[in-house]
């Protein structure tokens, strides 16, 4: 059993931890305030409660914030994508390279078609008409005729009374053996048969470049009374240009030879004859 | 609790917590430590706690790892005497030698009965909130309480008989 001072001992205690109500405050204020005692009481107490200490701060704050958590890539990674990257500039560039070759062979296409001399409607309807009323393609006969070993065995001769005609049948082959085909592209790309106007037009065209290279020695043997057709075109004007062309540029050549020759000898230093000469 | 709201808890409340940490401990050091611990506590646990409840939670924690040091450190202080106080009669000094009287008279309190007076004293924390944070019944706090004031005050009656 509790004595009145315990208890109002407690009371004090609850009453300075502000857990009681306002009328127990009240109350107890009143039976403190009769007796001397209580008060002395009341102020010990009143001097053991601690006070905050605003003084006392934690000066290292900054450690306690947390920042943000920022993505490091590991070296590793770093070489990797940096390989990667390489091989792909690489591969770009590669890919454009090849792309600006295939844009430079259709120009040339384009440029070799553009050389034709562009014809009218009126020339046009006449070639169709022309064509229409062809005759039917000659078949291709046994190479009898050709004994020239310089003449490739697809390249069929028919001997004429007056002239020689030569008349290329397969020109897919010679296309083949050429260096540079230019259509062979627009054959892949469109996978159609071109038109007969454009197939003659090739056909023109390559047997042209052909002068140049493979056919052009076997060429020089036909004298001008030879008639070379071309999928029923006469070149052997053409051939005669080229040839005639050809006879000129060795003429210059000759003549630049034995000028270069002149200078040569000019140039020499004149030595005295010492056998004649008397001193 | 998000970042930002954790981040406005630091400016908030850890001086608070570095002086009960400090009264609890007697050592800065391990004030700090125990300071840097309740909030490291209450990062990890962010998602579970919330704004209100992020400064008791601190506290909670704080008592809880300044009882550890207290263990780890295994002193106890004995004696029912106060060694070597410093007793000033001039009434200038008055308060800061009561202050004096009473952090070593605290000292002289177990570990749980100090964490009870701080958090009472400094924080302001009611009966009920102290007996949820320190995981004790209504009645354990009040008798508790009780005793160290009474240990407190009779700690420091010389001071008073001095001052008289």
């Amino acid at each position: 059993m509790k004595t009145k001072e315990e208890l109002i001992e407690e009371s004090i205690i609850s009453f300075l931890d502000g857990e009681l109500t306002t009328q127990e405050a009240e109350q107890l204020m009143d039976e403190i305030s009769q007796n001397e005692s209580y008060q002395s009481l009341l102020s010990a107490y009143e001097k053991a409660y601690l006070q905050p200490e605003s003084e006392i701060v934690f000066a290292d704050k900054p450690i306690l914030l947390k920042p943000e958590k920022t993505f490091i890539l590991p070296l590793k990674s770093i070489v990797g994508i940096a390989a990667s990257l390489v091989l792909l500039m690489g591969l770009i560039l590669t890919w454009q390279q090849l792309k600006k070759d295939t844009a430079m062979d259709t120009t040339v296409e384009q440029k070799l078609v553009q050389t034709q001399s562009p014809k009218t409607d009126i020339e046009i309807e006449k070639e169709k008409e022309e064509e229409k009323t062809l005759p039917p393609a000659p078949t291709p006969t046994v190479n009898k005729g050709n004994t020239n070993p310089a003449i490739p065995k697809n390249i069929v001769v028919q001997k004429k009374e007056a002239k020689k005609e030569i008349e290329i049948v397969n020109i897919k082959e010679i296309l083949a053996t050429t260096k540079v085909n230019p259509y062979q592209n627009i054959d892949k790309i469109n996978n159609t048969p071109p038109s007969p106007r454009l197939q003659q037009k090739q056909e023109i065209e390559m047997a042209y470049l052909d002068f140049q290279s493979p056919i052009q020695n076997k060429t020089d043997n036909y004298s001008s009374e030879v008639e070379v057709k071309i999928a029923g075109v006469d070149v052997s004007e053409k051939m005669n240009e080229v040839q005639f062309i050809r006879a000129r540029l060795n003429e210059i050549k000759d003549k630049a030879t034995e000028g270069l020759s002149l200078l040569q000898d000019a140039s020499k230093p004149k030595f005295l004859n010492t056998k004649n000469t008397k001193y | 609790m998000t970042r930002k709201e954790y981040i406005e808890c630091v400016p908030l409340w850890a001086d608070a917590l570095f002086r009960f940490a400090c009264k609890q401990t007697n050592q800065p050091e391990d004030a700090q430590d125990v300071v840097q611990q309740a909030f490291e506590v209450l990062w990890k646990e962010r998602e579970n706690v919330s704004m209100e409840k992020a400064k008791s939670f601190l506290f909670v924690v704080a008592y809880r790892k300044s009882m550890d040091v207290h263990r780890n450190r295994k002193k106890v202080f004995e004696g029912n005497q106060l060694i070597d106080l410093p007793v000033q009669t001039e009434d200038v000094h008055q308060s800061f030698a009561r202050k004096e009287w009473l952090d070593k008279a605290l000292m002289k309190l177990d570990e749980q009965s100090r964490a009870l007076i701080l958090l009472k004293d400094l924080e302001g924390y009611k009966y009920e909130e102290i007996a949820n944070m320190c995981d004790l019944s209504l009645e354990q706090v009040k008798v508790y309480l009780h005793r160290a004031r009474k240990k407190l005050k009779e700690l420091i009656s010389p001071l008073e008989f001095a001052n008289k």
